[in-house]
């Protein structure tokens, strides 16, 4: 009916970008669908500092685990609070930690390929395997096209192994039975391998 | 079946004959299907353990376990550094400190000359081969140093168990800040200290290295000839070991955070380090003159760590810092301290209260790009402070006013914001540019050729950068001091009172803008520009139109034609036209734009674009409906494949095109193309967006248009609240969707409901727009509810005069008004005056007469006893009917009061 004006739509994403994470699973709640993607910039950031610091502790934790981390992320932007809705703050968290390591993977994979290992980057010294790093990104593009064909089962692998939670969390986050998602993750293993190898 | 049902099912058959048994029958002659979940059955049993493991713990232990496995190594280590002990041509003599990367030892060189050095061995844990690399890449550029303020870095190695080492000048010293309170040096010989230490960093930035670490445990003070002389040690050495692990220094794996919390830089508390520059340097020195003075650094140790890891970061990017002379004040130890500069507590606040505070805090800003440029130029204005000579450092800087004045004034600030915004976008692209330039230099450092032609760049980047920044200089001076200024108390310069809102502000600083710039013709232009576009976006149209207008005629001037400046300003001001219901000046603008916009910028071009999707509304507006239809189609299928359908650009348009199908009766490809949008932009953009919300608005419209009102009430419905938050009650597109609503109620019958909508609607109308076509429609729009509705309740006669008649008269020549207020008079008994309106509104119209005003007319004449002009109008509006079979209801109702009325039978 009117005109969509793109000159003052800045100033409602700034406006949108104040809302905090318990406003956020709040309005989740109230079943407003575009709440979650407004979860995930917060989450990111959060999980990217947290991640980065728990790495720099001097000695590191042993029990440090993915799930540990997304749950200190939460109690950190959320609170002790249980909220109904919570299974959307590690979906969330699955994408963030996704993209971070994705990322991270990446830049590291350039670093090795620009062939002048002296002047890496201060970040990029951490040892991890070259191969890892390539096939982590390889994995993590051919579920963004898993996710255009079949968005719930791209979901589960992204909480699975992204959000590092159990199968029997992520059927509770995606709302199926723990079998229906056992069922999806054996398809949704193959469809990936299979697209992975067949790229190769 | 899909394929993934279809996997899930065969996959639950154990028995692989009866499974191929099963998708044979079920697939039938879909072979490729078959094929392809047979193969992703096999996939998915010969998986083994792909993706069982979570990617975050692999990467996480990885990364742990290269720590993990060292313990051995450092406890042979541990077990060699001993006194006696030889590394390479030094032997150990005795442990002389600890320091946040290790141990510091005193050291014997035997080869090639004999000397007493200093040693530091780098802590266990860290990469010594990268460690070593970054070294050796520094290296040249660390023996080019020579200051007799510097601890020059001699050599470094690794030890025979593999631990990185470093060989320095040997200062024995103390650190600045101990040495100052032991000798109980007054503020003044603290300065000429400082400034040595300033140049001493000067020389090293001019030689390439940023210290990265500075901190008074790396800034030694030793007597020679009891002449106090500070050495500034560890050049170099935090790029070299990157990763420092102590307490009170961080170290990441996703991205390194080097430093000491305390005199950290915020841009070394981000996360992102790329672009560390010498002005971090700088920050540091600030820390360290504030220690000097004040007795504390600005952010305390105790206070950081008290705030976990994260807080500590944050307060470092983001909080102000208290000036060194309130930090004195505020001081518990205030005597002590005081005493220790060999002042008493009241000289020492004044003293430093002032000049030394603004410089202290310039070096601390938060923007490094206004901090001081150079050490140098940092210990000049220290030098001019202690000759009297007045300092280049200002009192609180216009950013700081600028927040203390949001936080007064939350409403009207957020224009000034945006304009702010506006103002500097143009200067941080610059600066990206240079930040990508000096990215580029670092690349090329080995390789002189490109290196010489980078730097080339990057000189060119930042005087243009620099040029930049005085424009926007000069424009944020004027934004200061005529604007934001404003808000200071009445009677002081600029003040207009506290309560001032930004308006009223603007509208005294826009006379000035003319003098200000005379000179300045393109500053000038950019700022009517900003403000104006500003101003449009707060609904302020003449204001926003008349100040684009200038900035266009500046631009005309001075620019070519087709710049892309003033190409943005006539769109801009197109817009501002047909904002104002100046549609056909618009028009004709939009034309001129886009022929410029598609021979400069070329037919695909973003801007074009958009200026493409504006004529099309404005094609739509004035009823060109092929040409938007046109114009839209085309436009669809290039941001589709240059932005995306999910693009949030490419969506308005399709929302827009989706209107054009509706507006030519071509429904049914309305709706297909307004749900297809409206699904996307909910999925892509969340129900919270301005766009979604406005494709929904469609969605609804083309519901009513199929008569389908019960769909469109419940979009309207549920998108209402929203819109009233997200655009604000008063916005023009909140209030076009609730006239909507208001009409759909009306169809519906539900006249209660419409009522409410439409008084609140007429309500929330800002008042500036009570002359826009708009707010006269609601006028319209409710006197005619308030004369027919056949719920008698709801009818008020009286009030339908008044409104209507106040809408005829701002717009005597529509002949809607004329007609509601011929209804609103016959319903008030006016007969005469009922005729008479009807008339004039009958002779407007093109198309002359209908039964919408026969019936009524017929009622009059009735009334005023003139039976047969009534019979006459009354015969000529049942023809009408017969032959035209019109749908609204209210003909219907003045049929059946017309017939009542002169008792005729209705059908």
């Amino acid at each position: 009916m009117s005109p969509v004006e793109a000159t003052s739509k800045c100033l409602y994403d700034t406006l949108a970008r104040m809302s905090d994470v318990t406003r956020i699973l709040t309005a989740i709640g109230e079943g407003d669908p575009s709440a979650p993607a407004q979860l995930l910039p917060l989450v990111y950031e959060e999980l990217r500092r947290l991640a980065a610091v728990r790495m720099a502790a001097e000695r590191p934790d042993h029990s440090l685990t993915p799930t540990a981390l997304v749950h200190e992320a939460y109690l950190r932007l959320v609170g002790a609070q249980a909220f109904d809705h919570r299974g959307h703050f590690f979906a969330a968290a699955a994408e963030a930690m996704r993209r971070i390591l994705v990322e991270n993977a990446r830049r590291r994979t350039r670093a090795r390929h620009g062939g002048n290992l002296q002047r890496v980057d201060l970040d990029s010294v951490a040892p991890t395997a070259p191969d890892a790093d390539e096939e982590l990104v390889a994995l993590s593009e051919a579920l963004d096209q898993f996710a255009l064909v079949n968005p719930q089962a791209a979901e589960l692998v992204k909480l699975r192994y992204f959000g590092g939670m159990t199968g029997r969390e992520a059927a509770e986050v995606l709302g199926v039975s723990p079998r229906r998602a056992d069922q999806i993750w054996a398809y949704a293993r193959g469809w990936l391998l299979e697209r992975l190898e067949s790229a190769d | 079946m899909d394929e993934q049902s279809l996997f899930i099912a065969a996959a639950e058959i154990a028995d692989p004959a009866e499974r191929a048994k099963y998708l044979d029958r079920v697939c039938g002659v879909d072979k490729p299907l078959l094929q392809r979940v047979q193969n992703l059955l096999d996939r998915a049993s010969n998986a083994g353990s792909f993706l069982e493991k979570p990617a975050v713990g692999h990467d996480v232990t990885s990364e742990f376990q290269s720590e993990i496995a060292r313990p051995a190594a450092v406890a042979s280590a541990k077990a060699i550094e001993q006194p006696g002990v030889m590394i390479d041509s030094y032997k150990l003599i005795e442990q002389i400190g600890e320091g946040g990367m290790g141990a510091v030892w005193m050291a014997q060189q035997t080869d090639p000359v004999k000397r007493l050095v200093a040693l530091k061995l780098v802590k266990a844990g860290m990469d010594s081969k990268s460690v070593i690399a970054r070294f050796e890449a520094e290296r040249q550029a660390l023996a080019l140093m020579d200051h007799p303020n510097i601890a020059r870095v001699l050599d470094g190695g690794t030890t025979p168990a593999g631990r990185p080492y470093f060989v320095m000048d040997l200062v024995k010293g103390l650190p600045i800040t101990k040495f100052c309170d032991k000798h109980r040096f007054t503020p003044l010989q603290r300065l000429e200290l400082f400034i040595a230490v300033c140049q001493a960093v000067q020389h090293a930035h001019q030689k390439g290295i940023i210290h990265r670490d500075l901190k008074p445990s790396n800034v030694l003070v030793a007597l020679y000839d009891d002449k106090p002389v500070p050495k500034v040690i560890d050049f170099g050495l935090a790029k070299a070991t990157g990763q420092q692990l102590t307490d009170k220094t961080l170290v990441t794996g996703f991205g390194a955070i080097v430093g000491t919390l305390e005199y950290m830089s915020p841009e070394q508390a981000e996360f992102n380090q790329l672009d560390i520059d010498t002005r971090s340097d700088i920050y540091s020195l600030g820390v360290l003159l504030y220690e000097l003075l004040a007795g504390s650094p600005p952010f305390a140790k105790g206070d950081l760590e008290k705030a976990g890891m994260l807080e500590m970061l944050r307060v470092i990017r983001e909080k102000e810092p208290s000036k060194p002379s309130t930090k004195l004040s505020t001081a518990e130890r205030l005597p002590t301290l005081a005493a220790n500069r060999g002042t008493e507590p009241a000289k020492l606040t004044k003293l430093i209260r002032g000049e030394l505070d603004w410089i202290v805090m310039k070096a601390l800003e938060k923007d490094r790009g206004r901090r001081y440029e150079t050490a140098g130029g940092l210990a000049e204005d220290v030098h001019r402070y202690m000759l009297h000579e007045p300092v280049h450092a200002h009192p609180a800087s216009a950013a700081y006013r600028l927040r203390k004045f949001a936080r007064r004034h939350k409403g009207p600030v957020l224009a000034a914001s945006l304009l702010l915004l506006v103002l500097v976008v143009g200067v941080v692209g610059t600066t990206a540019g240079f930040v990508r330039a000096e990215h580029q230099r670092q690349i090329a450092e080995q390789n002189e050729t490109k290196a010489i032609a980078a730097a080339a760049a990057e000189k060119q980047e930042r005087q243009l950068a620099q040029a930049r920044e005085a424009e926007a200089l000069a424009l944020f001076q004027f934004v200061d001091e005529k604007i934001i200024a404003a808000a200071r108390p009445e009677g002081q310069a600029g003040g207009l009172g506290r309560e001032v809102t930004i308006r009223k502000a603007l509208e005294v600083a826009l006379p000035e803008i003319g003098p200000r710039f005379a000179n300045q013709p393109l500053v000038e232009a950019r700022l009517r520009f900003t403000v104006g576009t500003s101003f449009a976006n707060l609904g302020e149209r003449k204001i926003a139109t008349d100040q684009i207008e200038r900035s266009l005629a500046l631009r005309r001037k001075h620019l070519a034609s087709d710049h892309p400046d003033t190409l943005a300003c006539m769109n801009n001001l197109a817009n501002c036209y047909y904002a104002m219901g100046r549609v056909a000046d618009a028009t004709k603008l939009q034309e001129e734009t886009l022929a410029l916009m598609k021979a400069r910028l070329g037919p695909e071009d973003p801007l074009t674009l958009g200026a493409i999707s504006n004529l099309a509304i404005s094609y739509a507006t004035v009823g060109e409906l092929e040409k938007a239809l046109k114009l839209n189609e085309e436009t669809v299928a290039i941001k589709k494949s240059k932005f995306g359908p999910d693009d949030p650009r490419t969506l308005g348009t399709m929302n827009n095109l989706a209107g054009d199908y509706r507006n030519l009766g071509r429904l049914d490809d309305a709706l297909k193309l307004s749900t297809e949008t409206v699904e996307r932009s909910q999925k892509r953009l969340g129900l919270r967006n301005r766009v979604t919300l406005v494709c929904m608005d469609t969605l609804a419209s083309i519901h009513y248009t199929r008569g389908e009102f019960a769909e469109a009430v419940k979009i309207y419905d549920s998108i209402l609240p929203l819109m009233k938050e997200i655009l604000g009650p008063g916005h023009s597109v909140t209030l076009t969707n609730m006239t909507a609503l208001a009409n759909t109620y009306a169809a519906l019958g539900r006249y209660g409901d419409e009522l409410k909508i439409r008084e609140e609607t007429i309500a929330k109308r800002p008042k500036a727009d009570s002359d826009r076509p708009d707010a006269l429609d609601d006028l319209i729009q409710l006197a005619e509810l308030l004369a027919v509705c056949p719920d008698a309740k709801i009818r008020d006669p009286k009030r339908a005069v008044e409104l209507a008649t106040k809408a005829v008269e701002r717009a005597p020549k529509s002949e809607w008004y004329l007609r509601g207020l011929g209804w609103a008079q016959f319903r008030a008994g006016a007969w005469q005056d009922s005729i008479t309106a009807l008339n004039k509104s009958i002779e407007l119209r093109k198309s002359g007469g209908d039964s919408f005003y026969w019936f009524v007319l017929a009622m009059d004449y009735w009334h005023l006893g003139d039976k047969a002009a009534a019979r006459k109008r009354y015969d000529q509006a049942v023809e009408w009917m017969a032959k035209n079979k019109p749908s609204d209801l209210r003909v219907h109702r003045f049929r059946a009061e017309a017939d009542e009325l002169m008792n005729k039978k209705s059908k």
